[in-house]
């Protein structure tokens, strides 16, 4: 049982009276592994990642009915606050704070949230989390600029930094690299390749190029319904189901 | 081509008639007010208005109560407008947040003259307060709250839609997550604060209700008999003196410099903020 992170069953999902998720049964997500969502856009990606960390109930008018477990425990018995600094997310938007050094950027929830006091202990947890995200070197003599001064992929970077310092067992990720552009979007593709040794990581992917390139499960979804999950070689050269191979061939 | 030129050329002329205007102002205020200003030198920043006929003297008085009652509105404003934003933003699509919405939207365009006579009404007659600085400065206070408490409302808005998620995500309790908002969206807060402190500046109407009519006292204590620059251009400018217009033009001429330097302020905080 501890080699899945998350386990779904029977999962539907509706937002002010909207079926979003359809009965989504028997989803599994390996531990260390990356597992990557696609889907078009609307079929309820999204929703389904934040879903994980329990950051969609913040929303007005949520349904939820079915089973989450989260290493076997269902994750609404579990405090939102505390499942949130295990299940980082990050959005598909660069958005770090904006008003903050880059230090500050990554020690603020460790600050806010008074993990680490100790202003030594501080450094060593922010350079930690700086260098898991591939970015110290690129800013190690700039830490107390504003992010602002960051290219668009070094601040999805940066974000990505700040949920690691929170020592997250899963990354939620959510079209990381959609906004950014071809060469800060590789440098995210193998930063993520290089954590999943020590984390999970899920990925909403804006492109099945993406997700065959990175991922070692995929799931596809569409409207609302999960068409089709497993190990990404298979599901991308033998899709068992047909709008699988229309997706992946880019045809819907 | 050629409906486009006519389009471009009429634009340009509207812009012309808007500039126009405000370069006649401004250069009326120059050349009547400049000179005042060079004669008096510091003492007319610092100085006791004079009696009729008798030199310039200054509007140290009626500046420092300007400045006086800016400072206490503000802090009557500040706390009220930043809370009730905060409940707006956080509460949006709420029966008591959408009341609220609409009060401070109808407020923004009461007559000035209303509150001022409410003010003297209920502050002045009634709980006795008196014709002084905290009068008007209450007066002052609730033409301010609307401003400044619609602009903290945009910022926070903007900021909450951008960190509530990222505060929540990041394992923040409820009020770490405030504290968030509040710290992102600071500067079009600050920049609101400044347009709000700019209207009540140069507001006249109510400090005829509830302030006094005479220039030249200094505060000595908070309720001294005081009140602020526009008065003493309103009734200045009124007077068969040439000394007292004089000095009226010089006080117009700063409270209109005085105005300028904040709204550039607030111009400043919010390019700061991309």
């Amino acid at each position: 049982m501890e080699n899945y992170v998350f386990e779904i069953d029977h999962l539907n999902v509706w937002i002010e009276n909207k079926h979003i998720l359809k009965d989504i049964c028997n989803l599994k997500i390996p531990k260390n592994t990356i597992f990557a969502i696609m889907g078009p856009s609307g079929s309820g990606k999204s929703t389904f990642l934040k879903l994980l960390n329990r950051l969609l109930e913040l929303k007005k008018n949520v349904k939820i009915e079915g089973e989450i477990k989260f290493y076997g425990q269902d994750i609404f018995k579990i405090d939102p606050i505390r499942l949130r600094r295990r299940v980082g997310i990050v959005f598909q938007q660069p958005n770090p704070f904006y008003h903050m050094s880059i230090f500050d950027n990554v020690a603020y929830a460790l600050k806010a949230n008074g993990l680490i006091k100790n202003k030594a202990d501080l450094i060593n947890a922010v350079t930690e989390a700086l260098i898991r995200a591939n970015l110290y070197d690129e800013v190690k003599d700039r830490l107390n600029k504003p992010a602002s001064v960051l290219s668009g992929g070094q601040q999805q970077r940066l974000v990505i930094a700040r949920a690691l310092a929170l020592k997250p067992e899963v990354l939620l990720l959510d079209e990381p690299t959609s906004q950014i552009d071809v060469v800060g979007a590789r440098k995210i593709e193998e930063l993520l390749i290089s954590l999943k040794e020590q984390i999970t990581i899920i990925l909403v992917s804006h492109t099945p190029q993406q997700a065959a390139r990175i991922s070692d499960y995929v799931a596809l979804f569409y409207d609302g319904r999960l068409v089709e999950w497993g190990q990404s070689e298979n599901i991308f050269t033998y899709p068992k189901n047909e709008l699988t191979e229309k997706y992946v061939a880019g045809r819907i | 081509m050629v409906k486009d030129k006519l389009i471009f050329f009429l634009a340009f002329i509207s812009t012309i008639f808007l500039f126009l205007p405000f370069t006649w102002l401004l250069s009326v205020l120059l050349i009547k007010g400049a000179p005042v200003i060079f004669k008096g030198g510091l003492e007319f920043l610092t100085g006791i208005p004079p009696l009729p006929g008798d030199g310039l003297g200054g509007i140290g008085t009626v500046l420092e109560g300007s400045i006086f009652m800016a400072i206490i509105a503000s802090l009557i404003s500040i706390p009220i407008s930043i809370l009730t934003a905060l409940y707006i933003v956080m509460y949006e699509g709420g029966l008591f947040a959408k009341i609220l919405r609409f009060l401070v939207d109808s407020l923004v365009e009461f007559p000035t003259i209303i509150i001022g006579i409410s003010v003297f009404i209920i502050f002045v007659q009634n709980l006795k307060l008196g014709l002084n600085g905290i009068s008007g400065a209450i007066a002052l206070s609730i033409i301010m709250i609307p401003y400044t408490t619609i602009q903290a409302i945009e910022n926070l808005r903007q900021s909450k839609d951008e960190y509530l998620e990222v505060g929540y995500s990041l394992g923040l309790t409820d009020s770490n997550v405030i504290k968030l908002i509040l710290s992102e969206g600071r500067e079009g807060v600050i920049t609101g604060i400044l347009i709000g402190i700019a209207k009540i500046f140069g507001e006249t109407a109510p400090l005829l209700f509830t302030t006094v009519t005479s220039f030249n006292i200094f505060l000595r204590t908070l309720t001294s008999p005081i009140t602020g620059v526009p008065s003493l251009i309103f009734n200045f400018a009124f007077s068969p003196y040439n000394n007292w217009l004089d000095v009226a033009w010089g006080a117009a001429l700063i409270l209109a410099l005085t105005v300028t330097i904040l709204f550039t302020l607030a111009r400043i905080f919010t390019r700061r903020k991309l």
